[in-house]
């Protein structure tokens, strides 16, 4: 199930917000979320939700048992406790995302001929693993508390805020949470507001920049003009970004809604002015956590030259292949390990004394061609496509149907670019401190807003030609 | 924020979400879309297999989509809202000039479909061609408006080239089969040749393809002034302005009744059904005006008529054909008309059982292409 739907707005918030506010007692919150995310995930995977409850039922008998050992000084016991219980969850996640992606490769290079596995992906299984791994790795170390009462760690992973489409949230994070928690009317109306944003970006932005994208991709895209092949592209660059980071926001809101705070997941990353910052600012709990349980671990930037460009590497490489089972996804996550590299060893000297505007839009271009990279097999020309986009297409610059897509995008695509700034952020948070003392407006204009943005987000839904959920292969 | 605007912002919300949730609860389920002229999806039965295949989430949220309160209202505030966008087009639709509606039909014309639809029309008029003289043989696909319109289109719009589809349709056929009609309408785009609010050409354009038509068939030629123009509605909103649930100016629907008749009577599926006029007035009273010409859409016509011409026509044809065929029906002593999406008897069989003198192919451009039944025409 997806947030954006008429089915979620509808019927599952509804009947969720009944049920944990009116109809069952507080002590068995924990339970109800637990019991409502499952019928959340079983809506769209009514098979693998047996699959997530093995996942669930192995890293919780393994956080039980490494906090046993360790309080018992059997330290050996505790490391192969911990060792266990995540590579089950490893080995979960190779078979059902990678092994047809290795067995494929593998016929590929030899000619073997193995019989595929024809899996479907579970959906969100990259999300949930991460952490469940994440949670024992934590207990092991000391940094997190075990949980012992399976309901509430049932809670914690499959919560479904964050369930299919993150953030990550690591169970330090909301441990306290998952104990206690209090809803104030604040924090609820707190929740409204990430809601609506993310709701409006998501429906109302995403979509249409999505629109756009497919139609120029799928023209022949060996032919295209110039600024037709860039106007395609950085529609794609938007509709992820909104696309995403709605998911964030809207997970976020919720999370308010049932007294949980996550952390933030997204912080403008198209205004970063080199890679590695663009990359502290884009899907901020996966980055947290390679570096917690890969980079760190592995020796990070406290090393000799020649490992930290192997540590780099590595990281990069694994969290290219996250993002799907799939070669283009893998050179994806080296581009940027590449491009990381060069920043810190070389470019960043250079960079730094350029005008501003240069390291914008050094940063953006090659984010740019970082999506073109990760959109690959979705162009009907994926090769084509890069020519068109340099010029070598001999198409030209532009022709009749760049003009028209311009003109009929220009108002979605400059409310795209000051979406993509702090810009609506300053400004509604000065009107609104302006306003501050002045209950009615402020409550006014909010109001004209949330109703705008509600009924529109529904008017899209209900013509509901085009709203696709985009992270089916994480 | 503070408490007091907590609290209002709260209640806000929950009242638009459990309002809505209410009100799409106790709406009653409609089968029908009069304004959309399809079927809603209906409430999906629950069982194992369809939960556990996922076909029953899938089917349910169609039915929400299709069944959610003031379906309508939504999809035009939606299109609304792409207006204020400047968006020059919704759901494949432009937001032409005069206001006028117009398909696009992206992606009509670049299937597998379209291009053996061809194929099987080209071989369906070679095997006649041994049998007819070409006078005998016409095949008309009309252009859409988005074709013949195109000066009406939105700024720089680049619609797919009909006139290339034509062509190919065109050459495909035996010499003196194809009645091009795009030259004859771009003569007079500046006139209504076409609904504002409806895929369908108007009957002003079916009179002068059929005064082409004459002159190719060798019939007697027709002039305006052998009919009485009367206006039967002016209250038409079609198929594309429900499409993008948008209401622009309605439009008029016109028949021409000969001033010398002749007489005739139809038998409607080889039924019981025997009328005696290719128009249904009771048809202008619902949402889809059109079907006052014959009705609607039916696998089977056949007709006798009085006009003692010695001459017995066949036509395969789509919706467009039925403002044209109030114009024919008076040339021939008998007119059968079959639609392949609707016609369920083998073609050969049932053209063998006749004794044609003629046979008029008559669809237009999007419809043909996207026709899944012209495989019937090799039965």
């Amino acid at each position: 199930m997806i947030f954006s739907s008429l089915l979620f707005l509808f019927r599952f918030l509804p009947a969720v917000l009944l049920l944990y506010y009116f109809l069952v007692p507080k002590p068995a919150r924990n339970f109800i979320l637990f019991l409502v995310s499952l019928v959340f995930y079983a809506w769209g995977e009514p098979v693998y939700v047996l699959l997530m409850m093995v996942s669930i039922l192995v890293s919780y008998l393994g956080g039980r048992a490494v906090s046993y050992f360790r309080e018992n000084g059997e330290d050996k016991k505790a490391k192969w406790s911990l060792f266990l219980s995540v590579g089950i969850g490893l080995a979960l996640l190779g078979v059902f995302k990678y092994a047809d992606f290795v067995l494929n490769t593998v016929n590929e290079l030899t000619g073997a001929g193995i019989g595929l596995l024809g899996l479907a992906l579970p959906i969100g299984i990259s999300f949930y693993t991460f952490q469940t791994i994440s949670y024992i790795i934590d207990v092991y170390r000391g940094t997190a508390r075990v949980q012992k009462n399976i309901i509430s760690y049932g809670a914690y992973v499959t919560m479904f805020p964050q369930l299919i489409a993150g953030p990550i949230v690591q169970y330090k994070t909301i441990d306290a949470q998952l104990r206690k928690r209090q809803v104030t009317p604040e924090l609820f109306a707190d929740g409204v507001h990430r809601f609506m944003v993310g709701l409006g970006k998501k429906v109302l932005l995403a979509n249409n920049a999505g629109l756009l994208w497919d139609y120029v991709r799928g023209m022949s895209a060996g032919s295209l003009p110039m600024v037709t092949a860039w106007m395609g592209i950085a529609a794609y660059t938007f509709q992820i970004y909104f696309d995403f980071s709605a998911y964030s926001d809207m997970a976020i809101g919720l999370g308010y809604m049932f007294g949980f705070r996550f952390l933030e997941n997204f912080n403008y990353p198209y205004i970063s002015k080199s890679i590695t910052e663009f990359w502290r600012r884009w899907h901020i709990s996966l980055g947290t956590w390679f570096r917690e349980y890969v980079y760190i671990p592995l020796g990070g930037n406290r090393v000799g030259a020649a490992r930290h460009v192997r540590n780099i590497l590595i990281v990069w490489l694994l969290t290219g292949i996250w993002h799907g089972a799939n070669w283009h996804f893998l050179l994806w996550g080296l581009y940027y390990g590449v491009l990381l590299l060069l920043e810190k060893y070389f470019l960043n000297r250079y960079l730094e004394r350029m005008p501003k505007i240069v390291q914008h839009i050094y940063c953006l271009f090659f984010v740019v061609l970082g999506w073109y990279i990760f959109s690959f097999d979705q162009i009907a020309s994926g090769f084509g496509y890069l020519g068109s986009l340099f010029g070598l297409a001999g198409a030209g610059f532009a022709n009749r149907e760049t003009v028209y897509l311009l003109y009929n995008n220009a108002i979605l695509l400059v409310l795209l670019i000051l979406g993509s700034t702090r810009l609506p952020k300053i400004l509604a948070g000065r009107i609104m401190e302006v306003l501050a003392e002045r209950d009615w407006i402020s409550i006014l204009l909010r109001g004209i807003f949330y109703i705008g943005v509600f009924l529109l987000s529904v008017a899209y839904l209900v013509d509901a030609s085009y709203n696709p959920f985009l992270y089916f292969r994480f | 924020m503070n408490k007091k605007q907590s609290w209002n912002i709260n209640t806000l919300f929950l009242v638009m979400i459990f309002g809505f949730t209410a009100a799409s609860l106790l709406k009653p389920d409609t089968e029908f879309s009069d304004n959309e002229n399809r079927a809603l999806a209906q409430r999906p039965k629950l069982s194992a297999e369809t939960l556990l295949g996922g076909q029953f989430s899938t089917d349910y949220e169609n039915y929400l989509t299709d069944q959610f309160v003031l379906r309508d209202h939504w999809i035009g505030l939606k299109t609304e809202a792409e207006r204020a966008m400047l968006k020059q087009e919704t759901n494949d639709v432009y937001f032409a000039d005069d206001d006028y509606l117009i398909e696009k039909h992206t992606g009509s014309f670049d299937t597998d479909l379209a291009g053996s639809n061809i194929g099987l029309l080209s071989s369906f008029f070679e095997k006649l061609a041994g049998q007819y003289d070409s006078q005998h043989l016409t095949a008309m696909v009309v252009p859409n408006a988005v074709d013949i319109l195109r000066d009406k289109l939105p700024a720089f719009a680049a619609p797919y080239d009909e006139e290339v589809y034509l062509d190919q349709i065109r050459s495909s056929l035996p010499e003196g089969v194809w009645l091009d009609t795009s030259v004859l309408l771009q003569g007079h785009k500046e006139e209504e040749l076409y609904y504002r609010t409806d895929h369908h050409w108007k009957t002003l354009s079916a009179f002068y393809a059929y005064q082409q038509w004459c002159t190719k068939a060798g019939l007697k030629a027709a002039v305006p002034e052998d009919y009485t123009i009367q206006t039967v509605t002016e209250e038409f909103q079609g198929t594309i302005s429900s499409k993008v649930g948008m209401k622009v100016p309605s439009d008029s629907i016109q028949i021409y009744e000969p001033k010398e008749p002749v007489s005739y009577t139809l038998t409607y599926n080889q039924s019981e059904d025997v009328r005696s006029s290719l128009y249904d007035m009771t048809q202008l009273n619902g949402k889809d005006k059109y079907a006052v010409f014959l009705g609607g859409n039916y696998g089977l016509i056949e007709s006798k008529t009085d006009a003692s011409a010695g001459r017995r026509l066949l036509v395969l044809k789509d919706s467009y054909a039925h403002c044209f065929l109030p114009f024919v029906i008076q040339n021939f002593d008998q007119v059968d008309i079959v639609d392949l999406r609707y016609f369920n008897q083998s073609l050969s069989e049932y053209m063998a059982s006749k004794d044609y003198t003629d046979v008029l192919f008559l669809y237009n451009a999007s419809g043909f292409a996207e026709d899944t039944s012209l495989a019937k025409l090799g039965v």
